[in-house]
């Protein structure tokens, strides 16, 4: 039976009205949508921030750059500048205080790798004095891993640490690749979880995740407070102590050499150096 | 440089400086140097070594147009010691060995390692011989004696060369420690061995070159008399064949590719070494035209080569540095040179401390990212990385309100190259003093 041209006509239009609301309910996530990103990057990373949309009850938004998806949902940049964004939160500095990523990586990578993270705070924008940087490494891209990115640790996280009146909700995350080597990750989980969440998340894990330390840039003015540059500058002296015993044959050889010095400073020289006065 | 001078003590330094507490100074500056070492480094100690890296895996021996000596030198050591490295090729392997210099991104990746603590040491450890051989060759240069003990302490603590090698992680020990075997060397009147040892120096780093003409110089001078033509025409032919290699050793050879692939005409052409040698001050230039008269006063000189030797090549390293733009580590090419006249006189100690106090300053306030800041640290730790450096705090402290940093930094610049002509001068009035007393002792010993 052949429907008559009108009826044709009009399911056509219904069909295509159909079509347009499912498009647009699919990309009303997204604030600029990049016209080269396959879809399946958004679906990927929406699916590992879908903790992140229940417990924070935020409608968020995202923009991918420079990014695509294999056909096993590994996100893989494809230039040196390379990021995804994840907007539309709104969270003060406690309750985004860890960043936990459950990351698959498709190969093992040959080195370390340096990610960066923006945040952006309300009403702003991203921007290069609002970034960490962090460093996989290679060996922790052999398996799925949980990472945990102590952005609290910040100091200009959410503003200035020793101002804490003048704190603001963190608006924004955006995820940098390394710029210098292709990388194929499954984002499995994105989390931002304050301390007694990530005490509770880490009960689910069958190991402890990896911590990531975030370094940042300091300017000179927030630099200016003790506050600031007496724990910063023993954090770094600290943490580069602790990874001396990261290479224990060494650290004893070193250790030893010094110790050989200090004897040597300390003996009794025999008393025909001293002729030479 | 021996002679009766070398024997005044100071009443101070006397006293406390026995050979026994100089022994313990010695070895308290190599610890210091070997606490040093694991933690501090600029981007181009990675750039460094994936070229020695490279060159040893390829089985390339001469290759870094200029600085063959440096590369040989740290091939060797790196043979012997790598084996101490573990999985070099993560560490040091590059794809694009034409552009081999690293950048901030991958220097990170590369500290971030475990095993950089061991890696830093290893890699300095070249820097640390050429350094102690300096240190010997000084203690040997100036008399064995107290001025001796004096100056070897002066040189193994002197801030610009332990900032050099050992936080800014560069080869400059290398060249300098040539150049004083090659001092030595004419000390002990061994003029051919003194040229292979400037050869080698002029071999080293690009300024050094400037000691290739000052050394052809004295040897023509009337002070070099006392030697057959024999051997000076041989020294002479040693370090101009070295000059000419170190201008151009590839295209002499026939080949105009390195082995990394670059085209290679010589090193005026280098961007880096251009910048290094702009002289231009108003009409004239500056540096050249001092060296000329330096020349000029050599090639005339009836003195002793032993003796005008140290100021020679002095006086042509701090006019050079009077009249270029530098960074900050390659200052502590010219240390060796006060460190020697400093054994004859320990009144120069203050100038000296003062041209230590004028380069830090200076080189604070004109530093750039990675120079001469806390970025140095980043093997210790990257958060190092992040801390704000001098410019920075400068404004954030308001004292640009109270004079302006580029002020600011030419008024230490000014102090900075005042310091560096006192003690040209200080060293010209120890070396005539000296050419006064041997001139009254041959004249006594002829009556």
């Amino acid at each position: 039976m052949k429907m008559p041209i009108r009826l044709r006509t009009l399911m056509l239009c219904v069909v295509c009205i159909i079509t347009i609301s499912q498009v647009q309910a699919d990309t009303s996530l997204i604030v600029e949508p990049s016209p080269t990103l396959p879809s399946k990057s958004e679906l990927a990373i929406k699916a590992a921030v879908a903790d992140l949309i229940n417990a924070k009850a935020a409608p968020l938004n995202f923009k991918f750059k420079e990014l695509k998806t294999d056909d096993q949902d590994f996100v893989i940049n494809t230039s040196t500048d390379s990021f995804f964004t994840i907007g539309g939160l709104d969270l003060p500095r406690s309750q985004a205080c860890n960043l936990v990523l459950d990351l698959e990586f498709k190969d093992a990578m040959f080195r370390p790798g340096l990610f960066e993270v923006f945040w952006a705070v309300d009403p702003g924008a991203f921007g290069e004095a609002q970034k960490a940087r962090f460093l996989i490494s290679h060996e922790n891209t052999g398996d799925a891993t949980v990472f945990n990115i102590p952005l609290c640790k910040l100091y200009s996280f959410s503003g200035n640490l020793s101002e804490p009146h003048h704190q603001r909700n963190i608006v924004g995350l955006r995820f940098d690749y390394p710029m210098n080597r292709d990388v194929a990750i499954k984002f499995n989980q994105i989390k931002l979880l304050n301390r007694a969440e990530l005490t509770d998340f880490k009960q689910t894990l069958s190991a402890e995740p990896v911590v990531l330390e975030p370094y940042e840039r300091l300017s000179g003015s927030s630099f200016r407070s003790l506050d600031v540059v007496i724990p910063k500058v023993y954090f770094g002296i600290e943490g580069g102590l602790n990874r001396l015993s990261n290479d224990l044959p060494f650290l004893v050889f070193w250790l030893f050499l010094i110790g050989l010095f200090l004897v040597l400073i300390v003996r009794r020289f025999p008393a025909k150096l001293d002729k030479g006065q | 440089m021996t002679s009766p001078t070398d024997q005044s003590p100071h009443p101070s330094s006397n006293v406390w400086l026995t050979q026994e507490n100089f022994y313990r100074l010695v070895l308290f500056a190599i610890l210091m140097r070997i606490v040093l070492m694991p933690f501090f480094g600029h981007v181009d100690v990675l750039s460094e070594a994936r070229r020695i890296f490279f060159w040893d895996q390829q089985g390339i021996y001469f290759d870094d147009i200029s600085r063959n000596a440096t590369s040989l030198f740290q091939l060797l050591f790196y043979k012997v010691f790598s084996v101490f490295i573990p999985n070099e090729e993560m560490l040091f392997a590059h794809a694009n060995m034409a552009n081999s210099t690293a950048n901030p991104v991958e220097y990170f990746e590369f500290v971030s390692n475990d095993s950089i603590f061991r890696v830093l040491f290893i890699i300095k450890l070249p820097f640390f011989a050429a350094d102690l051989v300096t240190a010997w060759c000084v203690y040997r240069l100036c008399g064995a004696g107290h001025g001796a003990r004096r100056a070897t302490i002066l040189w193994l603590f002197n801030p610009l060369v332990l900032f050099a090698v050992y936080i800014f992680g560069r080869f400059e020990s290398i060249p300098v420690m040539f150049c004083a075997l090659g001092l030595l060397a004419l000390n002990r009147e061994r003029i051919v061995l003194a040229a292979v040892a400037v050869g080698l120096s002029i071999n080293s780093r690009e300024l050094f070159i400037f000691l290739g003409p000052a050394f052809v110089a004295m040897m023509c001078s009337p002070g070099a008399s006392q030697y057959s033509f024999k051997a000076r025409a041989v020294a002479c032919l040693i370090v101009m064949f070295a000059v000419a290699v170190s201008v151009q050793l590839i295209s002499l050879t026939g080949s105009s590719m390195d082995s990394f692939g670059r085209e290679v005409s010589s090193i005026a052409t280098e961007g880096r070494v251009d910048e290094l040698f702009k002289f231009i001050v108003g009409a004239y230039l500056m540096f050249p035209m001092v060296y000329f008269a330096i020349l000029l006063y050599t090639w005339n000189n009836k003195a002793d080569i032993r003796l005008q030797s140290p100021l020679v090549f002095a006086l042509v390293m701090v006019t050079f540095f009077l009249f270029s733009s530098h960074t900050a580590h390659y200052a502590s090419w010219f240390v060796l040179f006060p460190c020697l006249f400093y054994a004859r006189n320990p009144d120069m100690f203050k100038p000296i401390v003062a041209l230590f106090i004028s380069w830090f300053v200076y080189n604070l306030a004109i530093t750039d990212l990675g120079v001469f800041t806390t970025w140095l640290a980043s093997p210790l730790s990257i958060h190092f990385a992040g801390l704000p450096n001098f410019p920075a705090m400068y404004y954030a402290l308001g004292l640009g309100k109270a004079l302006d940093l580029l002020t600011f930094s030419r008024v230490w610049s000014t102090f900075y190259r005042a310091c560096l002509i006192y003690v040209a001068v200080q060293m010209s009035l120890i070396y005539y003093k000296d050419i006064v007393k041997q001139r009254s002792l041959s004249n006594e010993r002829g009556q």
